[in-house]
């Protein structure tokens, strides 16, 4: 006898199923906008590493000048001490000194030219809330500086 | 003799009585829909405050670093003054945004003045919308995003007066 009704065939039936598709698609979407947002952050927090690192340099490049050795005609030289000191203050005014990993590595390729390369600690948002997940991330940001004498 | 009907249509009289029991013309999960348009409408406004914020912060940032480069490199004070607030103006007029909500904040180190060896912090706050839709513009006033950079005026540069006490 015809009903008008299709055939149903156990096995093979879809009623109900959008109920299902829907939390997984919104637990994806939710997934992949963590996923997002965990690495802006880290992005964010490497431009801002580049730019205290170049700060640093420049800083360092002009505050290390040896006038000593100026004065006495050996041409422009830095003092590591100098150097150092600058690099380390500016990391101060920069606030970057507490997500440091380790102190900055600061380097004189040439003796007017000063290289900066800071780790800096970054930490998740979401990714930590993951049993076993990762906390944090390490940033490196390497910057150079070299004098320009007019 | 009896009378005949016209021929013609049949007429139907259907029963217009509803039965609110009945589900016919109902899609199945039609319930998931209202719902899910609701989360994806609040996810994608969520999505797009949050890469305003982001897309602010990197304007923001720029602005901040070439402010204070402009502001360590000019011969005097005023000058500086002038030509770091025009470099964070060009950086945000650059990244797309009206400068009409930039504040642009210098500060010296320890309220020097300026002169050679002192350190210059260039604070800049832009103003981020609460709801940012596109062709319409930001509505409300959320938070502002900051930034700023720091740098010295070079001990031993031409240009400046004084000499470097540090």
């Amino acid at each position: 006898m015809l009903t008008g009704r299709p055939a149903i065939h156990p096995g093979h039936r879809d009623q109900g199923s959008v109920l299902m598709l829907m939390p997984a698609a919104v637990l994806i979407v939710l997934l992949l906008g963590a996923i997002a947002v965990d690495l802006t952050v880290v992005h964010l927090r490497q431009r801002a590493a580049v730019s205290a690192a170049a700060s640093a340099a420049n800083d360092a490049v002009t505050y290390g000048l040896d006038q000593s050795a100026l004065r006495r005609g050996q041409g422009y030289h830095l003092d590591p001490n100098r150097v150092a000191r600058a690099v380390t203050e500016s990391i101060e005014s920069q606030g970057l000194d507490d997500d440091l990993v380790s102190p900055p590595e600061v380097s004189q390729p040439t003796p007017d030219t000063v290289t900066v390369v800071l780790h800096v600690r970054a930490l998740y948002i979401f990714a930590r809330a993951l049993p076993h997940g990762p906390t944090d991330t390490i940033v490196t940001a390497t910057a150079t500086a070299t004098i320009d004498q007019r | 003799m009896t009378p005949t009907k016209p021929a013609g249509p049949r007429v139907v009289h259907r029963d217009r009585r509803l039965d609110w029991r009945d589900d016919r013309g109902q899609l199945a999960g039609i319930e998931a829909l209202p719902f899910g348009l609701l989360i994806f409408v609040i996810g994608a406004l969520l999505i797009t405050n949050a890469w305003a914020v982001v897309d602010t912060k990197i304007a923001v940032d720029a602005a901040a670093r070439e402010a204070v480069r402009a502001y360590v490199e000019a011969p005097d004070a005023a000058t500086a003054r002038t030509a770091a607030i025009a470099a964070a103006d060009d950086t945000i007029v650059g990244h797309g945004r009206p400068v009409s909500h930039l504040t642009v904040d210098i500060t010296h180190e320890a309220g020097q003045s300026f002169a050679r060896c002192v350190r210059v912090t260039v604070g800049v706050h832009y103003p981020v919308p609460a709801l940012r839709l596109p062709w319409i513009g930001g509505l409300g006033h959320a938070f502002d995003v900051r930034a700023h950079h720091t740098e010295r005026i070079d001990p031993y540069r031409s240009g400046l007066t004084g000499t470097a006490p540090c």
